[in-house]
């Protein structure tokens, strides 16, 4: 497959699932902090989570640093600013320049639905101007889940299960992966305080009596209902965290994601450079680094235990997810995408 | 609640159509007004010649071959046609058939090509004028093309004067002498025909280097059998769907590497686009689509010792042949402009060493320069000692000192183009414009004369085209001035007119400019059997 359109549906893969994200936090966000009541010291509480919130979504340095983040400011900046290019609509809009440029390529069901979502969004980002309003704000943030939804239908039921599907199953994986794991990092750091994390973490978390927090986090990755078949018990903190980065049947923890990651790869590299009439690149490896990456660190989660992941500190474990996440992403654009020139030494090999 | 009534004849203006109108009729309130078709107030011609209505003894009337259409037209709900029209254009957003329009103070914005559901048709015989006439032309503009980058014997000769010729913006010295596959150039044609006041068939322009809109066709054609399948019924309506497979097949007969019976990998054949910002990339994905080819952008390529490769996930696959919609000046940075980031550094190598071929090939933007135009009847008299089946509309070269004077004398009543735009751009359209428009394009000729030519207006032909109304309630039929783009591919087997076109109408009232640009729509083409 020409690379370009690889890079194409990885692409769509990974800002389809970041709007979803960005959405159902959002959301989640939103129905959390609004039981917190009006005192001085809950204004301050719900800033806290609003900030974290824009954490989360890497938008710290787009918003408007003399604002104060509140539900009046926050929901606008991460679903309709055009100054944030992980805005929601930044993010179908892509997704949708992506999919334009290989139209031919992917089933009309595809191509249709992300056109007709993103001309729906381009609409209602013109006449919402109310997104403060928790109504407008949510019922929107369900569509994009729902239309993310529809989109995952529409690929599984369409798309030949060839390389082109498994680019997008990387893209989406992948962002899944890390998507979680900085989510429950700045929540942890946000429920348990700034200094934990780094270091023991066995005994840093008692029991909390409000443990509203920790339902909101399993909701807003789906896994509330999940959360209670499988662990049979009320929810803990530390239960929490385990589901959420060691469970290998919990479609966003992170395990399972390495885990569809991996194999999403595997099917890649199956065929060595020179399949399908092609013949490999100058100076270009036969071994596959994003392989070795991914391989890696799905092997690493699928033997931990959690008191080996406190020990270590739930904050440190959760950066070195995110940074293999960036090194794997990195190593994919390099092996598979990457457009760079031949240099001359290459051109004369 | 409505039943069909006996036929009978529709009152049009003062005078009395003559057409069988199904008409419905409601039990308790007598007629329906909104029931009372689009042609309820009538037709007039104003003095045009008109695709589908002629002037009978007793007034207007519909020309025999679109008596039938006009029927189920006319008998059709208004709101429901109205409510038909929109749902096409609808599709046409959600699907993607749009264009990105250009301007400098707003953003670009993909727009798509408002459709009008009334088609036009082109009875058998007047068809086969057109499909001869576009074969004879073509074949020699292709020999004028090989002979002005070989001998130049027509140069030589003087039948077309060789400053003409190299002065024009798309001559390419760099591919003289430089071979092409079957000595062929032409691979894509889209000229434009008009019919004048008369009704003859004129040849407007020749587009010879990347002609766009036959997506728009075949979209068109789509679209009309799944809204309106009725009109279809009882006319045999030459099919379009084949342009594509006869489009692949030329292709692929143009590569330099052949198939090998029994290795799957046969030559790669790709389409080259600018990439999504081009205003046509819905035709290029489209086209890549339907010929089930990949469709490329420039860093998708590159070129190692001068043979053209695709960067794929798995290495490097070599390309044969390239339907380029890039154009000539900036498909290869080394050869042409230096700052082209659209082509692939050293193209041009590769195909001098005929390692890839490109459909077109580099350099027949000289045959469709508008100067060149002027030549185009001697030039087919030259090559196929032949008179040209298809006349050109009356064209004045500025480059002439004696034609200048006329020219510059009579501005206010001439068009003039620019010789080297397209798409409607750089246009002054004599009767209609300022004072001020006349008086800059007289300082541009007088600056510029090769850069000009200047035409009389041609009263284009009209045709019955829907217009809704403003309170969107309802809408009836009146003419617009259309052109037709009819395409051509040129393979190994020779030329095959696609039976069709692209018929563009001009929307709003009076204007005689059709382009897409210029508030353009379009209209599926009938070719009769």
């Amino acid at each position: 497959m020409l690379s370009r359109m690889a890079s194409s549906l990885y692409w769509i893969g990974r800002y389809v699932e970041r709007a979803e994200q960005t959405a159902r936090l959002t959301e989640v966000t939103f129905s959390h902090t609004l039981a917190m009541g009006s005192t001085p010291e809950a204004e301050a509480r719900r800033g806290r989570h609003w900030a974290a919130l824009l954490e989360i979504v890497g938008a710290g340095s787009t918003f408007p640093a003399a604002d104060w983040p509140d539900e009046t400011n926050v929901p606008e900046h991460l679903i309709f600013s055009r100054e944030n290019p992980n805005s929601i609509v930044e993010c179908i809009a892509v997704a949708r320049d992506n999919a334009r440029t290989m139209r031919h390529q992917v089933a009309t069901e595809m191509w249709e639905a992300l056109n007709r979502f993103h001309l729906e969004v381009e609409h209602e980002s013109h006449v919402a101007h109310l997104t403060a309003e928790a109504e407008t704000a949510t019922r929107f943030c369900r569509s994009v889940i729902d239309f993310s939804q529809l989109l995952h239908g529409i690929t599984n039921s369409t798309m030949p299960r060839e390389e082109g599907w498994y680019f997008l199953q990387v893209g989406k994986f992948l962002e899944r992966a890390e998507s979680t794991a900085r989510t429950l990092d700045v929540n942890y750091r946000l429920l348990a305080g700034d200094d934990k994390g780094l270091g023991d973490d066995r005994t840093a978390l008692p029991t909390p009596d409000d443990v509203q927090p920790w339902a909101s986090l399993l909701h807003s990755l789906s896994a509330y209902e999940s959360y209670h078949r499988l662990q049979r018990r009320g929810i803990q903190p530390y239960a929490v965290i385990e589901m959420l980065t060691l469970s290998a049947v919990l479609p966003r923890s992170i395990r399972f994601s390495i885990a569809q990651l991996d194999a999403a790869l595997a099917h890649i590299t199956e065929q060595a450079p020179g399949y399908n009439g092609s013949e490999p690149m100058p100076g270009s490896s036969t071994e596959s680094e994003a392989r070795r990456e991914v391989g890696k660190l799905h092997a690493d989660f699928a033997y931990q235990r959690l008191d080996e992941l406190l020990e270590g500190g739930v904050h440190r474990a959760l950066v070195g997810i995110q940074r293999s996440c960036y090194r794997i992403g990195d190593c994919i654009e390099e092996e598979f995408f990457a457009h760079r020139p031949l240099t001359a030494w290459q051109a004369m090999a | 609640m409505g039943r069909a009534m006996s036929p009978q004849p529709l009152r049009l203006g003062l005078f009395v159509l003559e057409v069988e109108v199904k008409r419905t009729i409601r039990e308790d309130d007598g007629v329906d007004q909104r029931l009372a078709g689009v042609l309820r107030h009538g037709y007039s011609l104003d003095g045009f010649f008109d695709e589908a209505f002629e002037m009978g003894p007793q007034g207007v009337v519909p020309r025999k071959h679109y008596v039938q259409l006009l029927d189920q037209v006319a008998a059709m709900d208004v709101l429901e046609l109205r409510q038909a029209k929109e749902l096409a254009n609808r599709s046409f957003l959600h699907r993607g058939v749009t264009f990105t329009v250009r301007s400098a103070d707003e953003p670009d914005t993909e727009r798509i090509l408002p459709f009008d559901p009334i088609p036009r048709i082109v009875p058998v015989d007047e068809w086969a004028v057109i499909e001869a006439g576009l074969r004879q032309r073509l074949r020699a503009l292709n020999q004028f093309v090989h002979d002005v980058y070989h001998g130049q014997e027509i140069l030589r000769e003087g039948v077309v004067p060789r400053r003409q010729v190299v002065l024009g913006r798309h001559f390419r010295r760099e591919v003289v002498g430089i071979d092409v596959a079957h000595d062929q150039y032409i691979h894509v044609a889209g000229c434009d025909l008009i019919r004048d006041g008369q009704g003859r068939w004129l040849v407007l322009e020749d587009n010879l280097r990347t002609p766009s809109g036959v997506s728009y066709v075949l979209a068109n054609r789509q679209i009309m059998m799944r809204t309106f399948p009725d009109w279809f019924a009882d006319l045999s309506v030459r099919p379009v769907d084949s342009y594509a497979g006869r489009l692949l097949d030329n292709l692929v007969g143009l590569s330099p590497r052949r198939a090998v019976p029994g290795v799957a990998n046969g030559p790669a054949v790709v389409v080259l686009t600018p990439g999504i910002y081009n205003s046509a990339y819905f035709e290029h994905a489209f086209l890549a689509q339907q010929m089930g080819i990949d469709l490329v952008e420039g860093r998708d390529l590159f070129v190692l010792e001068n043979r053209v490769y695709m960067r794929t996930t798995y290495g490097r696959r070599q390309v044969d042949v390239i339907y380029r919609r890039v154009d000539d000046e900036f498909l290869d940075s080394l050869a042409f402009r230096s700052d082209s980031l659209l082509g692939v550094a050293g193209l041009l190598g590769a195909v001098r060493t005929g390692n890839v071929t490109l459909a077109n090939a580099i350099g027949t933007g000289i045959a469709d320069d508008k100067v060149l135009y002027h030549y185009v009847p001697e030039i087919i008299r030259y090559y196929l000692g032949e008179e040209p089946i298809l006349p050109n509309v009356p064209t004045y070269l500025p480059s002439d000192p004696e034609q200048l004077e006329y020219v510059l004398a009579n501005l206010d009543s001439l068009v003039v183009k620019a010789a080297n735009e397209s798409g409607g751009y750089g246009m002054l359209m004599g009767p209609v414009a300022e004072e001020r428009e006349i008086e800059s394009f007289r300082q541009a000729i007088i600056a510029n004369p090769r850069g000009y030519i200047a035409q009389p207006v041609v009263p284009l032909s009209r045709h019955p085209t829907f217009i809704a109304d403003e309170i969107g309630v309802s809408g009836e039929l009146e003419g617009r001035h259309v052109d037709l783009r009819p395409y051509a591919l040129s393979g190994p087997d020779g030329i095959t007119v696609l039976a069709g076109g692209l018929t563009r109408v001009a929307l709003r009232k009076g204007s005689l400019v059709v382009n897409s640009s210029q508030g353009g729509g379009s209209k599926d083409t009938w070719v009769l059997q």
